[in-house]
């Protein structure tokens, strides 16, 4: 019996082939892989948490009822962030959200909601000063992500945010290799043009 | 390079900097169960290959076609077996014979190390060195009765669903 320790040892593959066996613990352990990346990439991609975690649900409800169709050729974490990308292009779609406000989630009503739904910069420097220096950064690099369009923000986020290569995220969106490499290209351009004002402060 | 150039890479060195510092979201606590409530797990393999087995033979032509085989089979069987044992009664006789002789030998075998050990315990002992007089010996039995009366009541109560109802049963997540 592998036990959750020998199974955080053992490759994507492995643990889907455990998990088509009938293994609960397999299926824990997708989740625990994934969770924060799938979540991470729709929140950017939708600005909103609670649909974030709905798209995030029924992402993993998705992929983990049909991983018998899960072809073993093909990176899992490519398949996982292709329905991931679907669901929240899907919802921008439905809301028609191409353009997202910078300040908190379309979907919120009250200024409470505006900021709840608002982006979170993480607090990394060690002074308040520095705190606050990189909590404005991080605000502004999130910003600057959200102004771009879906399949931009998808393909930087999935190429700078999560460190997957260009392969796997032309095989992830669906997109030709050029395409991906011409979608980074111009994402850059436009992030370069947001931030530059940043550089020279 | 010129200036313009050396700022270019520079701004884009930082922003991918930047943009691989960014932190990763959690979803809400909870969020593990509530998948795992919507997964539909895959039986095991021999629970599978079981049940396709049956609903092969479930379909109604195979099935007759298996039951037929199977009483086929049934009176085949006991065609060879009735002629075999009148043949064989005598053998046959002996042997069962010896296998009872066995089994009864094992049980009185058994009886007797219960007793003998029954008899020597202390708790035995204890019991018999109670000064019980004869007019006690009807309450003390009549509070015996009464206390496996109660006990097999309170397990029939016990194993009975409650008050013979149906108990809607909550499944909140």
């Amino acid at each position: 019996m592998t036990r959750a320790k020998d199974l955080a040892s053992l490759s994507d593959q492995e643990v889907v082939a455990l998990a088509r066996a009938g293994r609960e613990a397999a299926y824990r352990e997708l989740l625990h892989r994934y969770e924060r990346p799938v979540f991470s990439l729709i929140y950017r991609m939708v600005r909103d948490r609670a649909t974030s975690e709905d798209l995030t649900q029924e992402t993993f409800i998705k992929v983990l009822n049909a991983l018998e169709s899960y072809r073993p050729e093909f990176k899992f974490s490519s398949w996982i962030f292709k329905i991931a990308n679907n669901a929240s292009i899907d919802h921008l779609r439905r809301r028609e959200l191409d353009t997202l406000s910078l300040d908190g989630s379309p979907d919120a009503r009250t200024s409470d909601e505006v900021q709840a739904t608002a982006l979170q910069a993480s607090d990394r420097g060690p002074s308040p000063l520095a705190a606050l220096e990189s909590r404005e950064l991080g605000t502004a690099i999130e910003q600057a992500v959200a102004k771009l369009r879906p399949e931009y923000r998808s393909c930087i986020l999935l190429r700078h945010v999560e460190g997957r290569a260009y392969e796997e995220i032309a095989e992830a969106l669906d997109l030709p290799l050029g395409t991906v490499k011409t979608y980074i290209h111009r994402a850059r351009l436009e992030l370069r043009e947001s931030l530059a004002h940043l550089k020279d402060g | 390079m010129n200036d313009k150039h050396l700022h270019e890479d520079e701004l884009d060195r930082f922003i991918t900097r930047e943009l691989s510092r960014l932190p990763f979201h959690s979803p809400s606590r909870g969020f593990e169960g509530r998948v795992m409530a919507q997964v539909r797990l895959p039986a095991p393999r021999t629970v599978v290959a079981l049940r396709r087995a049956q609903a092969w033979a479930l379909e109604p032509r195979r099935a007759f076609a298996l039951a037929g085989a199977y009483a086929a089979c049934a009176v085949i069987a006991l065609g060879f077996a009735v002629p075999w044992v009148l043949h064989h009664s005598a053998p046959i006789a002996l042997g069962l014979d010896a296998v009872g002789a066995w089994f009864v030998a094992a049980a009185r075998d058994l009886g007797m190390r219960l007793a003998g050990w029954v008899l020597t315990s202390r708790t035995y002992e204890t019991l018999r060195a109670l000064p019980v007089l004869r007019e006690h010996l009807v309450p003390i039995l009549a509070l015996v009765t009464a206390a496996y009366g109660a006990a097999a009541i309170a397990l029939h109560r016990l194993l009975k669903d409650p008050r013979g109802k149906h108990v809607p049963v909550s499944t909140s997540l």
